[in-house]
Protein backbone atom coordinates (compact mmCIF):
# COMPACT_ATOMS: atom_id res chain seq x y z
CA UNK A 1 0.00 0.00 0.00
CA UNK A 2 2.86 2.88 0.72
CA UNK A 3 4.96 1.45 -2.23
CA UNK A 4 1.81 2.15 -4.31
CA UNK A 5 0.99 5.75 -2.74
CA UNK A 6 4.79 6.11 -3.37
CA UNK A 7 4.57 5.42 -6.89
CA UNK A 8 1.83 7.18 -7.46
CA UNK A 9 3.45 10.22 -5.50
CA UNK A 10 6.07 10.34 -7.65
CA UNK A 11 3.95 10.05 -10.77
CA UNK A 12 2.01 12.65 -10.33
CA UNK A 13 5.29 14.79 -9.45
CA UNK A 14 5.84 13.68 -12.64
CA UNK A 15 2.96 14.57 -14.73
CA UNK A 16 4.10 18.09 -15.76
CA UNK A 17 7.44 16.62 -17.32
CA UNK A 18 9.67 17.83 -14.32
CA UNK A 19 10.02 17.57 -10.50
CA UNK A 20 10.40 20.82 -8.23
CA UNK A 21 11.94 21.11 -4.75
CA UNK A 22 8.92 21.95 -2.84
CA UNK A 23 7.00 18.60 -4.68
CA UNK A 24 10.15 16.58 -3.30
CA UNK A 25 9.92 18.43 0.49
CA UNK A 26 6.40 17.76 -0.04
CA UNK A 27 6.64 14.43 -0.59
CA UNK A 28 9.18 13.08 1.80
CA UNK A 29 6.77 14.82 4.21
CA UNK A 30 3.68 13.12 2.78
CA UNK A 31 5.85 9.65 3.15
CA UNK A 32 7.27 10.52 6.80
CA UNK A 33 3.45 11.04 8.02
CA UNK A 34 2.52 7.89 6.48
CA UNK A 35 4.82 5.67 8.64
CA UNK A 36 7.58 4.99 5.92
CA UNK A 37 10.66 5.21 7.67
CA UNK A 38 13.72 7.22 6.51
CA UNK A 39 16.16 4.46 4.92
CA UNK A 40 12.82 3.21 2.93
CA UNK A 41 11.62 7.12 1.96
CA UNK A 42 14.98 8.16 0.35
CA UNK A 43 15.58 5.28 -1.25
CA UNK A 44 12.09 4.95 -2.79
CA UNK A 45 12.44 8.92 -3.72
CA UNK A 46 15.84 8.63 -4.99
CA UNK A 47 14.57 5.91 -7.66
CA UNK A 48 11.11 7.80 -8.49
CA UNK A 49 12.11 11.25 -8.40
CA UNK A 50 15.42 10.82 -10.31
CA UNK A 51 14.01 9.92 -13.51
CA UNK A 52 10.12 9.47 -15.18
CA UNK A 53 8.44 6.52 -14.25
CA UNK A 54 8.35 4.15 -17.08
CA UNK A 55 5.16 2.37 -16.18
CA UNK A 56 2.89 2.75 -13.50
CA UNK A 57 -0.36 0.81 -12.44
CA UNK A 58 -3.40 2.70 -12.72
CA UNK A 59 -5.62 0.32 -11.31
CA UNK A 60 -4.16 0.34 -7.68
CA UNK A 61 -5.10 -3.06 -5.96
CA UNK A 62 -6.53 -1.32 -3.32
CA UNK A 63 -9.80 -0.83 -0.60
CA UNK A 64 -11.64 1.81 -0.82
CA UNK A 65 -10.29 3.27 2.15
CA UNK A 66 -6.79 3.35 0.94
CA UNK A 67 -7.57 4.51 -2.48
CA UNK A 68 -9.13 7.44 -0.44
CA UNK A 69 -6.42 8.14 1.39
CA UNK A 70 -4.16 7.72 -1.26
CA UNK A 71 -6.07 10.21 -2.89
CA UNK A 72 -5.84 12.43 -0.17
CA UNK A 73 -2.25 12.09 -0.47
CA UNK A 74 -2.37 13.16 -4.23
CA UNK A 75 -4.43 16.04 -3.79
CA UNK A 76 -2.25 17.36 -0.87
CA UNK A 77 1.00 17.47 -3.22
CA UNK A 78 -0.84 18.88 -6.16
CA UNK A 79 -2.63 21.81 -4.13
CA UNK A 80 -0.05 22.41 -1.94
CA UNK A 81 1.91 24.68 -3.63
CA UNK A 82 -1.28 26.60 -4.53
CA UNK A 83 -0.26 25.90 -8.24
CA UNK A 84 -1.40 23.43 -9.45
CA UNK A 85 -0.69 22.19 -13.23
CA UNK A 86 -3.16 20.90 -16.12
CA UNK A 87 -1.62 17.80 -16.22
CA UNK A 88 -1.37 16.78 -12.65
CA UNK A 89 -5.34 17.28 -12.46
CA UNK A 90 -6.02 15.55 -15.56
CA UNK A 91 -3.99 12.64 -13.98
CA UNK A 92 -5.98 13.46 -10.71
CA UNK A 93 -9.47 13.34 -12.77
CA UNK A 94 -8.68 9.88 -14.55
CA UNK A 95 -7.38 8.42 -11.43
CA UNK A 96 -10.62 9.84 -9.55
CA UNK A 97 -12.87 8.31 -12.34
CA UNK A 98 -10.72 4.89 -12.44
CA UNK A 99 -11.02 4.57 -8.71
CA UNK A 100 -14.49 5.40 -8.78
CA UNK A 101 -14.02 8.68 -6.71
CA UNK A 102 -16.89 10.93 -6.64
CA UNK A 103 -16.57 14.81 -7.46
CA UNK A 104 -18.02 16.01 -4.02
CA UNK A 105 -15.09 13.43 -2.08
CA UNK A 106 -12.91 15.13 -4.15
CA UNK A 107 -14.02 18.44 -3.23
CA UNK A 108 -13.65 17.36 0.40
CA UNK A 109 -9.77 16.16 0.26
CA UNK A 110 -9.39 19.39 -1.70
CA UNK A 111 -10.91 21.41 1.24
CA UNK A 112 -8.47 19.16 3.58
CA UNK A 113 -5.45 19.45 1.84
CA UNK B 1 -33.86 14.93 -23.72
CA UNK B 2 -33.01 14.05 -27.38
CA UNK B 3 -31.08 15.45 -30.62
CA UNK B 4 -30.15 14.18 -33.66
CA UNK B 5 -26.62 13.24 -33.35
CA UNK B 6 -27.15 11.72 -29.98
CA UNK B 7 -28.74 11.93 -26.57
CA UNK B 8 -28.49 14.74 -24.11
CA UNK B 9 -27.92 13.43 -20.97
CA UNK B 10 -27.52 16.58 -19.02
CA UNK B 11 -28.31 20.20 -19.32
CA UNK B 12 -27.20 22.69 -16.99
CA UNK B 13 -28.49 26.47 -18.28
CA UNK B 14 -27.56 28.43 -15.90
CA UNK B 15 -23.37 27.15 -16.57
CA UNK B 16 -24.30 26.54 -19.69
CA UNK B 17 -23.38 22.99 -19.87
CA UNK B 18 -24.23 20.07 -21.86
CA UNK B 19 -23.25 16.26 -21.34
CA UNK B 20 -24.06 14.32 -24.99
CA UNK B 21 -23.92 10.64 -25.91
CA UNK B 22 -23.37 10.17 -29.14
CA UNK B 23 -21.78 7.22 -31.81
CA UNK B 24 -20.52 9.50 -33.77
CA UNK B 25 -17.28 11.54 -33.54
CA UNK B 26 -17.04 14.78 -32.87
CA UNK B 27 -13.60 16.49 -32.67
CA UNK B 28 -13.24 19.21 -29.37
CA UNK B 29 -14.06 22.67 -30.95
CA UNK B 30 -16.50 21.39 -33.46
CA UNK B 31 -19.99 22.91 -33.44
CA UNK B 32 -22.91 21.65 -34.04
CA UNK B 33 -26.39 21.79 -32.96
CA UNK B 34 -28.85 19.68 -30.57
CA UNK B 35 -32.57 19.61 -30.24
CA UNK B 36 -34.14 19.25 -26.43
CA UNK B 37 -36.96 19.51 -24.77
CA UNK B 38 -37.20 22.30 -22.28
CA UNK B 39 -38.86 21.93 -19.92
CA UNK B 40 -37.86 17.83 -19.98
CA UNK B 41 -41.27 16.10 -20.65
CA UNK B 42 -42.66 18.51 -22.17
CA UNK B 43 -43.69 18.94 -25.84
CA UNK B 44 -41.27 22.56 -26.40
CA UNK B 45 -38.60 21.72 -28.37
CA UNK B 46 -35.57 23.89 -28.61
CA UNK B 47 -32.46 23.90 -30.99
CA UNK B 48 -29.15 24.61 -28.97
CA UNK B 49 -26.17 25.43 -30.54
CA UNK B 50 -22.98 23.62 -28.49
CA UNK B 51 -18.71 23.38 -28.99
CA UNK B 52 -17.90 20.17 -28.25
CA UNK B 53 -14.78 20.97 -25.56
CA UNK B 54 -14.39 17.25 -24.34
CA UNK B 55 -14.84 14.05 -25.35
CA UNK B 56 -14.56 10.33 -23.64
CA UNK B 57 -14.81 7.27 -25.02
CA UNK B 58 -17.38 4.76 -23.95
CA UNK B 59 -17.30 1.05 -24.74
CA UNK B 60 -19.23 -0.03 -28.27
CA UNK B 61 -17.75 2.90 -30.22
CA UNK B 62 -19.97 5.08 -27.89
CA UNK B 63 -18.37 8.74 -26.74
CA UNK B 64 -19.19 10.46 -24.25
CA UNK B 65 -18.63 14.77 -24.82
CA UNK B 66 -18.64 17.82 -22.85
CA UNK B 67 -20.31 20.96 -24.49
CA UNK B 68 -20.48 24.49 -23.76
CA UNK B 69 -24.23 25.54 -24.58
CA UNK B 70 -22.43 28.25 -27.63
CA UNK B 71 -25.30 30.95 -26.78
CA UNK B 72 -27.08 33.16 -23.69
CA UNK B 73 -29.21 30.26 -23.17
CA UNK B 74 -31.40 32.06 -20.73
CA UNK B 75 -31.83 35.49 -23.29
CA UNK B 76 -33.29 32.80 -26.19
CA UNK B 77 -35.56 30.51 -24.40
CA UNK B 78 -38.82 30.70 -22.40
CA UNK B 79 -37.23 28.86 -19.82
CA UNK B 80 -36.24 30.75 -17.27
CA UNK B 81 -37.92 28.58 -14.46
CA UNK B 82 -40.00 30.34 -12.06
CA UNK B 83 -37.16 31.74 -10.47
CA UNK B 84 -36.49 35.38 -11.53
CA UNK B 85 -32.98 35.32 -9.95
CA UNK B 86 -32.60 33.40 -12.54
CA UNK B 87 -32.00 35.94 -14.84
CA UNK B 88 -29.71 37.93 -12.87
CA UNK B 89 -26.43 37.01 -13.53
CA UNK B 90 -24.35 33.82 -14.33
CA UNK B 91 -25.26 31.52 -11.39
CA UNK B 92 -22.65 28.99 -10.33
CA UNK B 93 -22.93 25.55 -8.42
CA UNK B 94 -21.37 25.77 -4.51
CA UNK B 95 -22.09 24.05 -1.07
CA UNK B 96 -22.08 26.53 1.06
CA UNK B 97 -23.71 26.46 4.77
CA UNK B 98 -26.09 28.25 5.60
CA UNK B 99 -27.54 29.01 8.56
CA UNK B 100 -30.24 31.79 9.85
CA UNK B 101 -33.12 31.17 12.81
CA UNK B 102 -35.84 31.31 10.29
CA UNK B 103 -34.77 28.27 8.40
CA UNK B 104 -36.49 25.22 8.88
CA UNK B 105 -33.61 23.43 11.46
CA UNK B 106 -31.87 26.83 10.92
CA UNK B 107 -29.79 25.54 8.61
CA UNK B 108 -29.20 25.00 4.98
CA UNK B 109 -27.04 24.63 2.14
CA UNK B 110 -26.48 27.26 -0.76
CA UNK B 111 -26.46 24.81 -3.85
CA UNK B 112 -25.97 28.26 -6.21
CA UNK B 113 -25.29 31.81 -5.94
CA UNK B 114 -25.28 34.60 -8.64
CA UNK B 115 -25.23 38.37 -7.63
CA UNK B 116 -28.83 38.78 -7.02
CA UNK B 117 -30.04 35.90 -5.02
CA UNK B 118 -28.85 32.24 -4.57
CA UNK B 119 -30.58 28.96 -3.93
CA UNK B 120 -31.00 26.86 -0.89
CA UNK B 121 -31.31 23.30 -0.09
CA UNK B 122 -33.79 23.09 3.08
CA UNK B 123 -34.60 20.55 5.42
CA UNK B 124 -38.25 21.41 5.12
CA UNK B 125 -40.84 24.37 3.62
CA UNK B 126 -40.06 27.94 4.44
CA UNK B 127 -43.00 30.59 3.50
CA UNK B 128 -42.61 32.79 0.15
CA UNK B 129 -41.95 36.42 0.73
CA UNK B 130 -40.24 35.91 4.45
CA UNK B 131 -37.43 38.14 4.74
CA UNK B 132 -34.28 37.25 6.99
CA UNK B 133 -30.68 37.67 7.82
CA UNK B 134 -29.03 34.33 5.92
CA UNK B 135 -25.61 34.19 7.27
CA UNK B 136 -22.95 32.07 5.05
CA UNK B 137 -19.85 30.61 6.42
CA UNK B 138 -17.42 30.75 3.82
CA UNK B 139 -14.33 28.64 2.91
CA UNK B 140 -11.31 29.95 1.46
CA UNK B 141 -13.01 33.60 0.53
CA UNK B 142 -11.90 36.93 2.47
CA UNK B 143 -14.64 37.15 5.00
CA UNK B 144 -15.24 34.19 7.61
CA UNK B 145 -18.87 34.66 7.56
CA UNK B 146 -21.48 36.84 5.62
CA UNK B 147 -24.50 38.31 6.82
CA UNK B 148 -26.96 38.88 3.91
CA UNK B 149 -30.64 40.21 4.25
CA UNK B 150 -32.76 38.70 1.79
CA UNK B 151 -36.30 38.08 0.77
CA UNK B 152 -37.54 34.26 -0.49
CA UNK B 153 -38.73 34.50 -4.56
CA UNK B 154 -40.05 30.78 -4.51
CA UNK B 155 -40.30 28.10 -1.99
CA UNK B 156 -40.95 24.50 -2.87
CA UNK B 157 -40.77 21.31 -0.60
CA UNK B 158 -37.62 21.30 0.39
CA UNK B 159 -35.57 24.29 -1.21
CA UNK B 160 -36.11 27.97 -1.40
CA UNK B 161 -34.77 30.79 -3.78
CA UNK B 162 -33.87 33.94 -2.06
CA UNK B 163 -33.01 37.19 -3.18
CA UNK B 164 -30.34 39.14 -2.12
CA UNK B 165 -31.16 42.22 -0.35
CA UNK B 166 -28.18 44.14 0.36
CA UNK B 167 -28.34 46.86 2.76
CA UNK B 168 -25.67 49.58 1.88
CA UNK B 169 -22.89 49.65 -0.69
CA UNK B 170 -20.23 47.90 1.43
CA UNK B 171 -22.87 44.61 1.76
CA UNK B 172 -23.65 45.24 -2.06
CA UNK B 173 -19.70 44.46 -2.81
CA UNK B 174 -19.18 41.85 -0.82
CA UNK B 175 -21.90 39.82 -2.64
CA UNK B 176 -20.40 40.79 -6.05
CA UNK B 177 -16.76 39.63 -4.65
CA UNK B 178 -18.20 36.40 -3.08
CA UNK B 179 -19.99 35.77 -6.86
CA UNK B 180 -16.54 36.15 -8.57
CA UNK B 181 -14.87 34.39 -5.93
CA UNK B 182 -17.20 31.10 -6.63
CA UNK B 183 -17.07 32.33 -10.57
CA UNK B 184 -13.42 31.90 -10.57
CA UNK B 185 -13.37 28.84 -9.00
CA UNK B 186 -15.68 26.84 -11.10
CA UNK B 187 -14.16 28.02 -14.00
CA UNK B 188 -10.85 27.08 -12.64
CA UNK B 189 -8.41 23.52 -13.71
CA UNK B 190 -10.70 22.02 -10.34
CA UNK B 191 -13.98 22.59 -11.57
CA UNK B 192 -12.85 20.79 -14.50
CA UNK B 193 -10.90 18.12 -13.04
CA UNK B 194 -14.59 17.77 -10.60
CA UNK B 195 -16.75 18.02 -13.85
CA UNK B 196 -15.01 15.49 -15.43
CA UNK B 197 -15.05 13.11 -12.43
CA UNK B 198 -19.32 13.71 -12.35
CA UNK B 199 -19.33 12.96 -15.49
CA UNK B 200 -18.07 9.84 -15.39
CA UNK B 201 -19.80 9.29 -12.16
CA UNK B 202 -21.18 5.39 -12.51
CA UNK B 203 -24.98 4.75 -12.46
CA UNK B 204 -26.50 4.78 -8.87
CA UNK B 205 -26.07 0.68 -8.28
CA UNK B 206 -23.22 -1.51 -7.61
CA UNK B 207 -19.75 -0.67 -8.55
CA UNK B 208 -17.91 -3.58 -10.63
CA UNK B 209 -14.05 -3.52 -9.20
CA UNK B 210 -11.56 -2.45 -11.02
CA UNK B 211 -9.52 -4.42 -13.45
CA UNK B 212 -5.92 -3.83 -13.00
CA UNK B 213 -4.63 -2.81 -15.66
CA UNK B 214 -1.23 -1.18 -16.75
CA UNK B 215 -0.71 2.08 -19.26
CA UNK B 216 2.57 3.47 -19.59
CA UNK B 217 3.68 6.67 -18.49
CA UNK B 218 3.62 9.59 -21.14
CA UNK B 219 6.40 11.81 -19.57
CA UNK B 220 8.99 11.41 -22.69
CA UNK B 221 9.80 15.11 -22.83
CA UNK B 222 10.51 14.99 -19.07
CA UNK B 223 13.25 17.53 -18.12
CA UNK B 224 15.82 14.82 -16.25
CA UNK B 225 16.93 16.74 -13.05
CA UNK B 226 20.23 16.93 -12.79
CA UNK B 227 20.43 16.93 -9.30
CA UNK B 228 17.83 15.54 -6.95
CA UNK B 229 17.86 16.54 -3.23
CA UNK B 230 16.08 14.59 -0.41
CA UNK B 231 15.80 15.84 2.88
CA UNK B 232 17.30 13.73 5.40
CA UNK B 233 17.03 15.79 8.79
CA UNK B 234 18.95 12.93 11.04
CA UNK B 235 22.02 12.45 12.83
CA UNK B 236 24.88 10.45 10.82
CA UNK B 237 25.84 7.01 13.12
CA UNK B 238 28.39 5.92 11.49
CA UNK B 239 29.48 3.67 8.48
CA UNK B 240 30.68 0.20 7.69
CA UNK B 241 31.20 -1.24 4.34
CA UNK B 242 30.69 -5.03 3.04
CA UNK B 243 34.35 -5.91 1.50
CA UNK B 244 33.22 -8.62 -0.07
CA UNK B 245 30.08 -6.72 -1.58
CA UNK B 246 31.22 -3.41 -2.11
CA UNK B 247 28.26 -2.01 -0.16
CA UNK B 248 28.58 0.92 1.83
CA UNK B 249 25.75 1.13 4.91
CA UNK B 250 25.60 4.61 6.38
CA UNK B 251 23.48 4.16 9.39
CA UNK B 252 21.25 7.72 10.46
CA UNK B 253 19.53 8.36 13.82
CA UNK B 254 16.39 10.41 13.00
CA UNK B 255 15.24 12.81 15.76
CA UNK B 256 13.16 9.81 17.88
CA UNK B 257 16.10 8.33 17.52
CA UNK B 258 15.64 5.50 15.61
CA UNK B 259 17.90 4.28 13.21
CA UNK B 260 18.16 3.91 9.93
CA UNK B 261 20.71 1.86 7.48
CA UNK B 262 20.66 3.08 4.02
CA UNK B 263 22.30 0.56 1.68
CA UNK B 264 24.81 2.16 -1.19
CA UNK B 265 25.89 -0.81 -2.99
CA UNK B 266 29.12 -1.64 -5.02
CA UNK B 267 30.31 1.42 -3.32
CA UNK B 268 32.80 2.59 -6.17
CA UNK B 269 34.24 5.32 -4.34
CA UNK B 270 33.90 7.43 -0.84
CA UNK B 271 35.42 10.27 0.71
CA UNK B 272 34.63 11.37 4.02
CA UNK B 273 34.98 14.81 4.00
CA UNK B 274 33.69 16.74 7.07
CA UNK B 275 31.78 14.16 9.15
CA UNK B 276 34.01 14.78 12.32
CA UNK B 277 33.25 18.62 12.04
CA UNK B 278 29.42 18.20 11.90
CA UNK B 279 27.43 15.15 11.83
CA UNK B 280 23.81 15.92 11.33
CA UNK B 281 22.53 15.43 7.41
CA UNK B 282 20.25 17.75 6.10
CA UNK B 283 19.96 16.22 2.75
CA UNK B 284 21.01 13.60 0.99
CA UNK B 285 22.11 14.62 -2.63
CA UNK B 286 22.13 12.49 -5.58
CA UNK B 287 23.08 12.95 -9.32
CA UNK B 288 23.81 10.31 -12.24
CA UNK B 289 27.42 10.13 -11.71
CA UNK B 290 29.52 11.17 -15.06
CA UNK B 291 30.27 8.64 -17.63
CA UNK B 292 34.21 9.79 -17.83
CA UNK B 293 34.04 7.84 -14.23
CA UNK B 294 34.60 4.56 -16.15
CA UNK B 295 31.94 2.84 -13.73
CA UNK B 296 31.20 -0.11 -16.32
CA UNK B 297 27.50 -0.77 -18.15
CA UNK B 298 24.12 0.61 -15.99
CA UNK B 299 23.41 3.03 -13.80
CA UNK B 300 25.58 4.74 -11.10
CA UNK B 301 25.01 7.58 -9.05
CA UNK B 302 26.82 10.38 -6.81
CA UNK B 303 25.84 10.60 -3.67
CA UNK B 304 26.08 13.07 -0.93
CA UNK B 305 25.35 13.18 2.46
CA UNK B 306 24.89 17.32 3.31
CA UNK B 307 24.56 19.48 6.27
CA UNK B 308 22.11 22.29 6.81
CA UNK B 309 24.59 24.92 5.44
CA UNK B 310 25.35 23.01 2.07
CA UNK B 311 28.37 21.33 2.96
CA UNK B 312 29.24 17.89 1.56
CA UNK B 313 30.01 15.48 4.65
CA UNK B 314 30.34 12.40 2.60
CA UNK B 315 30.68 11.74 -0.84
CA UNK B 316 30.70 8.29 -2.65
CA UNK B 317 29.87 6.98 -5.97
CA UNK B 318 27.89 3.62 -6.23
CA UNK B 319 24.35 1.78 -7.66
CA UNK B 320 21.43 3.36 -6.68
CA UNK B 321 20.46 3.10 -2.64
CA UNK B 322 18.09 0.85 -1.18
CA UNK B 323 16.85 0.59 2.52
Amino acid sequence: MQSQVAQMLFRLAWADGQVKASEVDIIADLLEKRGVGLAQRLAWMDQGLSQPPSSISMEAVMSEHERLECMEALVKLCFADGQSQPAELSLLGDLAVRWGISANQLEMLRRKA
Amino acid sequence: MFSRIGLVEALDLRNGNLTLRSRQRLAPGTRTKVRVQLPPGTGKVVTVPIVIESEQALAGGVFLYRALVDTELPAQLEFHGHDPILRQGRRINVNIRARAKELPGFQGTVTDLSRGGAQLKLAGRIKEKLRFVLNLDLEGFRLDTLAIPVEVARAGEDECGVRFLPKDGQQQKDIEDLSRFVEERATSGLEKLLNQARLAEAPRGPVAPPVPKVVSATAPQAALPSVLELPVKARLDGYSRNLSSGSLYVRLVAADETIHTLEFPSCRWMEDRETARCAEVARLRSAQADDEDNLGPGQWRRYGLLADDGEVLLELISRACKA
